[in-house]
């Protein structure tokens, strides 16, 4: 299949992520986002914050909180098409549209990985994950309405009785066996950013947590797979009607 | 039947508040009716710096917010800032925007924050103008790109000129739009000016024919109004 | 030298109003060259109860040219200002003429402040009518002075 077949790919997003077993430590995490300033414009610090709240049944007690907060910096392109961001326990490489092709993308995402071993070294990976975003962008036709199944194959399936819906969304979990990872879905109608259209999203997340590689030519390898199946999940999920949509 | 739109802003909006059904239901179904609420309100884009999770039960809520270190922000922050986040809405639409348009739009966006031509007192792109923009432009789809301005409140404003014809559009939150077009008529000037919904722009310029700035061959047959 | 009393600036004299990079209006087709002022140019801020501008005859060089720099300089020194900014003038007479034209009875009066002798306002302008804006800044404020034209000297 040729990489980019479609003149305007409905992709929005697509990510790479990489967790670790162990946080790298907050110094060492500061230093090698700044081995990334000759290939990313900008760099930013951000503040992850996680906030708990215990309220005992029948408040029995008082409630307590518990806060956990993370830092991590995210570089980006001068077009902030191109994403880098560094947990102190994940690595995503992102690419906003308009996507370049998976070539492009993954060449990224090499460069960036490579960078990171020779910064921190070798570190236990505990998930690998694909994640491709898309949103297809129906113009509304004159009855008002449209009919998701003539854009994807996936789609909630409700009574007659029930008529015309405002909305949905479906979700599923599968697994891949062949590549030994698990696919999980999202669909539903969302806002669309165009007038008069309705919009679709359709977003496929391929993870492999059971045996991670290790090394760099196994986690390569794993990924072109995880892509291959990507696109074999996505040509099975949309319509024809769909792809005249991705060729206008 | 108009629409079949899920419209997350007001998804909840018609239904009980979850907690006041708690005692009529299960905790497994509060559990599950909750890890679908957070789920469906979940931004899974790294570009963005919004993240939820799902909470672990229905007694305990936990919320991630990812956010930006500085508190009060330089200027430069801001004019970054407000760049980074109308170029991120511009990547949410840019399979329908001509290559070579969007990085021409970038450079006049980053023309219009420069720091060393800011302003005191005037405010940096408003997000909200910038969606409304990019409706505009991708529903109106003109041939000639038009030169961008910034209002004193983050209003962008686009203008085309021909001769001593002017249309001006400033792009409002709330997908709304303020224009004026001027056009030399027998030595005089008419003025017309409108406000409209975004959604209906194309429809309030048409009795103007705004093809005339719009356009390159309508120039050459330069009819008055 | 003007008594220093608020006054109503003549007719025949002009003012000047600075407009930064944002608000000149560019032409996209040709290298964003300046071409002119938008509308918003001329537009009240939230707060603002008169439109500030700089009366070019309060400096009595015989030289037009150096008036017109002594005016610049004063608003340089008073704040702030973009080297791509530039200033639109305009005929005192003329600019009432034109909010006249579109329903405006306004007033251009001499406003002093410290280190701004020139400075001036334009009372009574209608906050949000863009017909009017968009007349003035293509009908009243006719000439434009591009601030990097304007060397840097001392007044």
């Amino acid at each position: 299949m040729s990489e980019q077949p479609y003149k305007r790919p409905p992709i929005t997003e697509a990510v790479i992520d990489i967790r670790f077993s162990e946080d790298l430590p907050a110094a060492e995490l500061e230093k090698v986002s700044r081995d990334f300033a000759s290939v990313y414009a900008n760099r930013e610090t951000v503040k992850n914050v996680v906030a708990q709240i215990g309220v005992p049944p029948n408040l029995e007690a008082a409630p307590t909180t518990q806060f956990n907060q993370h830092i991590g910096y995210r570089l980006a392109s001068t077009d902030v098409t191109e994403l880098l961001v560094l947990w102190p326990a994940t690595l995503i490489v992102s690419q906003l549209a308009p996507y370049p092709g998976w070539g492009a993308f993954f060449s990224r995402f090499e460069r960036d990985w490579t960078r990171w071993k020779k910064a921190v070294g070798y570190r236990k990976i505990v998930r690998v994950g694909v994640r491709y975003i898309n949103r297809i962008d129906v113009p509304v036709p004159p009855e008002g309405y449209i009919e998701e199944s003539e854009y994807l194959n996936i789609y909630a399936k409700y009574p007659d009785i029930i008529g015309n819906v405002a909305g949905y969304f479906v979700q599923f979990r599968a697994p891949l066996n062949d590549i030994e990872c698990d696919l999980v879905v999202n669909s539903g109608g969302v806002p669309s950013p165009l007038l008069n259209h309705m919009s679709i999203m359709f977003d496929q997340d391929i993870i492999m947590e059971r045996i991670c590689p290790q090394n760099d030519d196994d986690i390569y390898t794993l990924l072109k797979k995880i892509h291959e199946k990507k696109n074999g999940v996505f040509e099975a999920s949309v319509t024809d009607r769909a792809r005249e949509l991705f060729q206008q | 039947m108009t629409s079949i739109l899920f419209d997350r802003q007001r998804q909840g909006s018609t239904s009980p508040p979850l907690q006041m059904l708690k005692d009529a239901l299960s905790k497994e179904t509060m559990n599950l009716a909750e890890a679908i609420r957070t789920f469906l309100h979940s931004d899974p884009s790294p570009g963005s710096l919004l993240q939820e999770q799902p909470i672990a039960g229905l007694m305990q809520t936990s919320t991630t917010r990812t956010a930006r270190v500085s508190v009060e922000p330089s200027l430069h922050e801001r004019l970054f800032d407000a760049l980074a986040e109308v170029k991120i809405m511009t990547s949410k639409v840019a399979m329908h925007l001509d290559k070579q348009w969007r990085q021409k739009l970038f450079a006049q966006l980053d023309s219009l924050h420069d720091p060393d031509e800011w302003e005191e007192g005037e405010e940096p792109l408003q997000q909200e103008s910038f969606a409304t923009f990019l409706k505009a432009m991708l529903a109106i789809n003109p041939e000639r790109r038009p030169g961008l301005g910034l209002s004193s409140l983050g209003h962008l404003i686009a203008a085309w000129t021909t001769g001593s014809d002017r249309l001006t559009i400033e792009f409002l939150p709330g997908d709304r739009t303020r224009w004026v077009l001027a056009r030399a008529v027998s030595g005089e000037t008419d003025r017309f000016a409108g406000d409209t919904p975004v959604s209906r722009l194309v429809e309030g310029l048409a009795p103007y024919r705004p093809d005339y700035w719009l356009r390159y061959a309508e120039q050459q047959d330069h009819q008055p109004a | 030298m003007p008594s220093s009393k608020i006054t109503n600036l003549p007719d025949d004299n002009r003012v000047m109003r600075h407009v930064g990079w944002n608000k000149l209006r560019r032409d996209a087709d040709n290298d964003d060259k300046v071409i002119g002022f938008l509308p918003e140019a001329f537009q009240l801020r939230e707060g603002e109860d008169s439109l500030s501008v700089r009366w070019i005859e309060y400096y009595t060089d015989p030289d037009d040219a150096a008036r017109i720099r002594r005016c610049v300089l004063e608003e340089r020194a008073a704040r702030k200002i973009g080297a791509k900014s530039a200033f639109g003038i305009g005929r005192v007479g003329r600019i009432k003429q034109v909010c006249k034209t579109h329903g405006a009875s306004i007033r251009i009066v001499h406003e002093p402040k410290d280190n701004e002798p020139s400075h001036s306002g334009i009372r009574r302008l209608p906050k949000d009518d863009l017909v009017l804006l968009d007349a003035l800044a293509s009908e009243a404020f006719t000439e434009m002075v591009l601030n990097s034209d304007i060397p840097t000297e001392a007044i």
